[in-house]
């Protein structure tokens, strides 16, 4: 039994799970519409002017007129259809946009069915239910959605590494960590051809959050160098990686170093991430953060 | 995301009242802290500086713009268009008062006034088609964009609309190439013209004409287009670029208390935008707070945009691009790696 998102009350609202997500999308694929449905309209208005051609008077003229206007008049409710429905996604990636998920999760899940005719406004559906999902916290549902793309999207392409990249984030945060060392792993040689862009500021973000995970505090004390600048095209979102940077000093024990030098490092970068981002959101998207609230 | 719960937010002390309409319009001697003369205040002066400034800059691709030349090629347009629907309306008339519409003589004259009816149209089409190549290519290369548009500009009967839209681009062209007069000369006189099916273009036509008049320190023309923005329905981006430009236009004009109204909102919504855009935000609420004595608030932004800028970009953006006659923090010695 089906259970879609916007059927909840608001105060009782839970995203879908991995199967109510999948069984949709199987429900609801992209289906282009066929060549003959696209040529119909053409061949109404010739059968139309061919019959008009064979029969005289007043008839004739009338089946030529029709034959035009039925052209016109179906081209144009196409074509507004398609502008509306272009419009209402547009509207929910706004609301995603302005961090209104649980909304946008409801006005997407209710357009993927209406938006299934035109593929690419189907995939940005699909791709926007995957990131309102991936920041509620329904990781493995926002994989299904990644997983999804990724299956359609040529290889390479830079939205298909960001999706990747979405992907390999939500492995982390469901603490798939293997599969998010091989999605990493995969995407190397990519990113490396973005240079300095918010997708390789993405990917140096995710592999330090792997560090973490991973506990590898020492690899991400090693790495620190230049990550500020590595980070800033994330804009704000870049204090995450400062606080996870912060974490690995927080936590790094250098046996021939002053402790209080890795305490003051790490003093250093919580600030630069409070500076960026509310700590609460920090400890929210990382929970493992919550030790360095007590820092001054 | 909240910033209510930051216990080292600067922006919890009460800020100043806000003020949701559009700004108060500059004082009458424009106000400008900067003290520039208001060179963009006629835009024909300006229009003539810019073509100066530039020398053949436009050679290639389009000549400098002129109102004139623009307007008489709308009614040159609508003429050849209603020329062509007044010869079909005759010839429909013709062919029904002489008794041939039921004919198949008939037939065939309706049928190839359709046709011409049709090829006049796809004029128009065929240029409607080209526009997204356009836009990409004003991105990549204005140059090759201009060429390309002056190909296309030169092509007529075009439908109002579409003649308008290129205008648009080439306002976008000129507004790339900084020939901010220009491109505001080119806004200004495709808002005059009903826009028709373009008529969701209006918003962004009305930013760029607030942002050159801004740059061309018309801070008068820059407070009318920035009413008039507000009374339009704008879609997120071009909300947030409204605000930046606002911003900007508060801060010229010496109105630091409305640029700071609302902070907490406004970096809200400016954590939305590019961190280039985003950082200048932060920059320009610096020196509005720098100048209005809240020197904890204009450190802790100035500090802020420095994470989401880097120095160097701070630097060129204080030094020139968005030129708002830049205060820092008492301690920053007013550099921007201060």
């Amino acid at each position: 039994m089906q259970h879609p998102p916007d059927q909840s009350p608001p105060h009782s609202f839970s995203p879908p799970d991995p199967q109510q997500f999948a069984s949709y999308l199987q429900q609801h694929p992209a289906q282009p519409p066929s060549p003959w449905s696209v040529r119909l309209p053409l061949l109404v208005a010739v059968g139309l002017i061919g019959v008009s051609m064979l029969t005289e008077g007043l008839l004739a003229a009338l089946l030529l007129w029709s034959a035009l206007i039925w052209l016109f008049g179906h081209t144009s409710v196409r074509a507004r259809r398609a502008q509306a429905l272009e419009r209402l996604v547009h509207g929910a990636q706004e609301l995603a946009m302005l961090r209104r998920f649980p909304e946008a999760l409801r006005r997407g899940w209710r357009l993927l069915p209406k938006a299934s005719k035109s593929p690419h406004l189907h995939g940005q559906t699909v791709a926007m239910i995957a990131h309102c999902l991936d920041a509620l916290g329904a990781y493995d549902s926002a994989i299904i959605g990644y997983d999804y793309l990724l299956q359609r999207l040529p290889p390479g392409q830079p939205i298909a590494v960001h999706i990747g990249l979405s992907r390999a984030s939500a492995s982390l945060g469901a603490e798939n960590l293997s599969d998010a060392d091989d999605a990493l792993r995969r995407l190397r040689g990519a990113v490396e051809t973005f240079g300095n862009s918010p997708i390789s500021a993405a990917y140096r973000m995710l592999r330090l959050a792997q560090q973490v995970r991973t506990h590898h505090f020492a690899e991400g004390v090693e790495d620190s160098g230049g990550l500020t600048e590595a980070l800033r095209p994330l804009g704000v979102e870049a204090g995450y990686g400062h606080a996870l940077m912060a974490l690995c000093h927080y936590h790094y024990v250098d046996p021939d170093a002053d402790p209080d030098q890795s305490r003051a490092s790490a003093v250093k970068w919580w600030e630069q991430a409070t500076l960026l981002m509310p700590p609460d959101a920090l400890v929210q998207r990382f929970p493992e953060l919550s030790p360095l609230m007590e820092l001054p | 995301m909240t910033q209510d719960q930051d216990p080292r937010d600067p922006l919890a002390d009460p800020a100043p009242p806000d003020i949701s309409g559009p700004p108060d319009p500059p004082a009458p001697d424009g106000g400008d802290p900067s003290g520039d003369p208001g060179e963009g205040e006629g835009h024909a002066v300006a229009v003539e500086d810019d073509r100066g400034a530039q020398g053949d800059a436009g050679v290639e691709g389009l000549p400098p713009f002129s109102p004139d030349l623009f307007f008489r090629e709308m009614r040159l347009d609508a003429w050849l268009r209603w020329s062509v629907a007044g010869a079909v309306i005759v010839a429909v008339g013709f062919l029904i008062v002489s008794g041939l519409a039921d004919t198949f003589a008939g037939m065939v004259l309706a049928m190839l006034l359709i046709l011409g009816w049709v090829a006049v149209s796809s004029i128009s089409a065929g240029v409607f088609r080209a526009l997204p190549g356009l836009t990409a290519m004003i991105g990549q290369d204005p140059s090759a964009a201009e060429s390309a548009l002056a190909q296309q500009i030169r092509r007529r009967p075009l439908m109002r609309w579409v003649r308008l839209m290129l205008y648009h681009r080439l306002a976008s062209i000129r507004h790339r190439q900084q020939r901010f007069a220009e491109s505001a000369a080119i806004c200004q006189a495709v808002l005059t013209q009903p826009l028709g099916p373009a008529s969701a273009q209006r918003g962004r036509l009305l930013l760029m004409l607030t942002e050159a008049r801004l740059q061309c320190r018309d801070l008068y023309g820059a407070y009318r287009s920035l009413c008039e923005l507000h009374h339009q329905r704008l879609g997120l981006v071009e909300s947030l670029q409204r605000l930046a430009i606002q911003t900007r236009y508060e801060v010229l004009a010496g109105h630091d208390r409305a640029a700071l109204s609302n902070t907490r909102q406004k970096l809200l919504m400016a954590e939305l935008m590019p961190p280039v855009h985003c950082g200048a935000m932060h920059a320009m609420l610096t020196t509005a707070a720098a100048r209005t004595g809240q020197d904890e608030l204009a450190d802790w932004l100035w500090r802020r945009s420095l994470l989401l800028c880097g120095a160097q970009q701070l630097d060129r953006l204080v030094k020139g691009a968005f030129a708002v006659g830049f205060v820092g923090p008492p301690e920053s010695g007013n550099l921007p790696n201060g």
